[in-house]
């Protein structure tokens, strides 16, 4: 079996190198954020982009901090997505990571994570002169008919935008492909978490946080499946027999992409991060529906920023208790502002179990927001609420 | 003391003074059902008050210092920072419910916050959509009529599409008579923009009858008082929700007159009519999709760009002031998009970014506002 180290590299090269052609072939390449169902672009043959995507890339590689001067937003810098900024950094940065992305023919934004992508890919849209298709998703769809009726028209005026600017007609066989990967690489992408789900901890937190691009970016992909089978094959008898006696803990939101290991803090023998929540945000489900159109509308309608606030504190009230968590680290990125509204109430509902939480606030991307002797005061004084 | 600057302290102190607008609203007329809290433009007072309800719209000031609650992380803005703390003081404990819009990540927090720490009084969101298309239409005439529903429920009044009418042709009338004093104030400046913006801002919380009363007085002395001095300098302010007069002000003492406004509680407030004839609630979903957007929602670029620029070659500006609160996703967004479109125009533009509170203005914002005005006009 091909290793997992070798099959991300693949995903990784034809991703990047997919735009690139795509512009040699004149094939329409498409912007899209997190959530777009990316699955219904590409069974049109279009090329999706993802520049969320490349933010973390270029943050992950130091950039962030020249690429955000290099937006020319100045002060404004203080109050947008760290993302948006890195993104609008690009346009006028020389040294981009892996050449930068390839010059966008559309736009699409969703509005089922935040509100900044569409206010974001509207500016861009504007600069670029280029057309751009938001999809609304109204909050706690899954109780309306009339949601889902209403996202499900937005549906078929997205084919009908897509055919318009690029003639190309939706290939029902593809999507039905596409749809099919994404809820097999959801399942195999619970499993990669659930490996940590017992006593000693198979594969360390921020080695699935960077597990996380296929996910994103091969969505509806075979090649993401394999991936992940890799993954969990390689990891599924490896345990770290020192994390058996180890305080278990949750990391609840944005990674930092910034640091080398995602999570600030030393953690050793006694302290182990063993989950992130944001990387599960990515496991939608892709099952329920009556058919692949109808099961698209169910999972990206249900992502987790867009649920009501007792349904998130449920959601991960049950993962301290299927991960036998003992202590939370709650991160408040200044750049989500919709990621801010559960950090408060989630901290207080936790404290009520019995489960200790601390709130570290920085940012996702942005390493001008991260104070390291701050951060790790807190946690250390953390670690010592954990040892009583 | 004149008329007209009796009503205009009254607006001032319904906005400004937290104990003057509370003996206000408990003063309101019996024949209301209890008082509705709304945000945003998107929330329609017709069917509010057609339920018998009191639509009050959560602006101005309050007391905020007897909080124990935490402030909402940073970058929550300030206003929607300061009606938590508010809410969470109980200022707002007299409402009968309190309506939230689809609207900013902002506004969002302070709902699930709301239904989290707040609970009193009780809150429900009203789901429009961002688009403005057909689709969107037959979506929020769908929302529409469940509102309506929910807001029957909440007053025991079963109002018949008559009664809707009914409501709908006075805040027709409102807007109606609101966009007179605009078209007043584009060429006599008898009254200052600052009066302007209080007035208008007032109409939010003041009972629509006494409000369209109070309108007709104004533009009645305004036409019979014309004044068009011609050495003040023509600006425009935009921006959020702009309910610090002191500062407008004081922008109008360094030679301008603030001839118009793309702000919350301004003309976007009052464009456009809801038509009568047909499904009044499909009527309603279109009047609020297609008046004059909000940067939160999604309208054509296009179709925004060519307004904006026919709008600002009409009223002959020197200069525009974006005032924006701190931390304010959507305007910047909405700066940053019509910053090019005043360049290309040869007009001045000056961004502040305030605090919601913050009534006083800094040494060095008063300064940049000066050396502006004076620079205004002259490219």
């Amino acid at each position: 079996m091909e290793s997992s180290k070798s099959i991300l590299a693949k995903i990784f090269a034809e991703y990047y190198l997919s735009g690139t052609q795509a512009k040699k072939d004149k094939q329409p390449v498409a912007y899209v954020t997190a959530f777009t169902p990316v699955e219904i672009l590409r069974a049109m043959d279009v090329v999706c982009m993802y520049p969320e995507s490349y933010a973390v890339v270029c943050s992950a590689s130091g950039k962030a901090k020249e690429m955000i001067h290099s937006s020319g937003m100045g002060s404004f810098a203080q109050d947008l997505c760290s993302y948006s900024l890195i993104d609008f950094g690009t346009q006028n940065y020389e040294k981009l990571p892996f050449g930068g992305l390839p010059e966008p023919d559309m736009l699409i934004a969703a509005n089922n994570q935040c509100s900044t992508t569409f206010l974001w890919f509207k500016l861009l849209a504007q600069k670029k002169n280029i057309p751009l298709f938001v999809i609304d998703y109204p909050i706690a769809v899954e109780a309306q008919t009339a949601s889902r009726e209403y996202v499900a028209r937005q549906y078929e005026s997205l084919i009908d935008f897509i055919k318009q600017h690029t003639a190309h007609g939706l290939n029902t066989q593809k999507l039905s492909e596409q749809v099919t990967h994404s809820a097999k690489a959801c399942d195999l992408w619970l499993k990669v978490h659930e490996l940590n789900k017992h006593a000693h901890v198979s594969i360390e937190a921020y080695k699935i946080v960077d597990a996380l691009f296929p996910m994103v970016a091969a969505k509806g992909t075979k090649m993401a499946c394999d991936y992940y089978e890799a993954l969990i094959n390689e990891h599924q008898h490896s345990n770290d027999a020192s994390s058996a006696d180890s305080i278990r803990l949750l990391w609840h939101g944005y990674p930092m992409w910034f640091l080398a290991k995602k999570f600030p803090g030393d953690f050793d023998e006694e302290f182990q991060i063993v989950l992130d929540d944001y990387t599960l945000w990515w496991n939608l489900d892709y099952k329920s529906g009556k058919d692949d159109i109808d099961k698209l509308i169910t999972a990206y309608s249900n992502t987790y920023l867009n649920w009501p606030i007792y349904k998130k504190i449920d959601w991960v009230g049950e993962l301290v208790k299927e991960y036998a968590i003992k202590g939370v680290i709650c991160h408040a990125n200044r750049s989500c502002r919709r990621a801010l509204a559960d950090i408060a109430p989630l901290r207080k509902e936790l404290s009520k179990s019995g489960i200790p939480a601390v709130i570290i606030e920085s940012d996702m991307a942005n390493p001008d927001f991260y104070s390291k002797e701050q951060v790790n005061l807190r946690i250390e004084s953390f670690r010592d609420t954990l040892r009583t | 003391m004149p008329t007209i600057q009796r009503l205009l302290e009254k607006c001032k102190n319904l906005i400004s003074e937290p104990d003057y607008r509370r003996a206000y609203l408990l003063d309101i007329p019996k024949k209301y059902h209890g008082i509705t809290g709304c945000f945003s433009n998107y929330i329609p007072e017709e069917i509010i008050a057609a339920a018998g309800l009191y639509p009050l719209r959560i602006i101005g000031f309050w007391d905020t210092s007897k909080s124990s609650q935490r402030s909402l992380f940073n970058p929550v803005c300030s206003f929607v920072r300061d009606v938590f703390l508010a809410a969470s003081c109980g200022e707002f404990s007299f409402l009968r419910n309190i309506i939230f819009p689809n609207s900013c990540d902002s506004l969002k927090v302070l709902r699930q916050m709301w239904e989290y720490e707040i609970k009193n009084p009780k809150a429900c969101t009203l789901l429009h959509p961002i688009n403005a298309d057909d689709s969107s239409v037959r979506y929020f005439t769908h929302q529409l009529k469940a509102f309506a529903v929910e807001m029957k429920k909440e007053s025991g009044v079963d109002f018949t599409d008559t009664d809707l009418k009914k409501t709908i042709d006075k805040y027709n009338q409102t807007r109606g008579l609101l966009r007179q004093l605009y078209a007043i104030r584009k060429t006599n400046t008898f009254l200052s923009g600052a009066d302007a913006v209080t007035l208008m801002t007032a109409g939010l919380i003041l009972e629509r009858d006494e409000y369209n009363s109070m309108l007709r007085q104004i533009i009645d002395e305004a036409l019979q008082n014309k004044h068009n001095d011609k050495n003040l300098k023509r600006i425009m302010i935009m921006g959020p929700l702009t309910d610090n007069f002191a500062l407008l002000d004081k922008i109008e003492r360094f030679g301008a007159i603030i001839v118009d406004d793309d702000i919350t509680n301004g003309s976007r407030y009052c464009s456009r009519d809801v038509e009568t004839a047909g499904d009044l609630y499909e009527n309603i979903a279109r009047r609020y999709l297609f008046a004059d957007p909000s940067p939160t929602l999604n309208s054509s670029i296009k179709t925004d760009e060519q307004a904006f620029r026919r709008r600002i070659k009409d009223l002959d500006l020197q200069g525009v002031i974006y005032i924006n609160q701190k931390f304010c996703e959507p305007h910047v967004h909405n700066y940053l998009s019509k910053l090019e479109i005043l360049k290309k125009s040869g007009i001045n533009v000056l961004m502040l970014e305030i605090e919601h509170a913050g009534l006083d203005t800094s040494e060095r914002d008063l300064l940049r506002i000066e050396s502006f005005i004076e620079i205004a006009g002259r490219n």
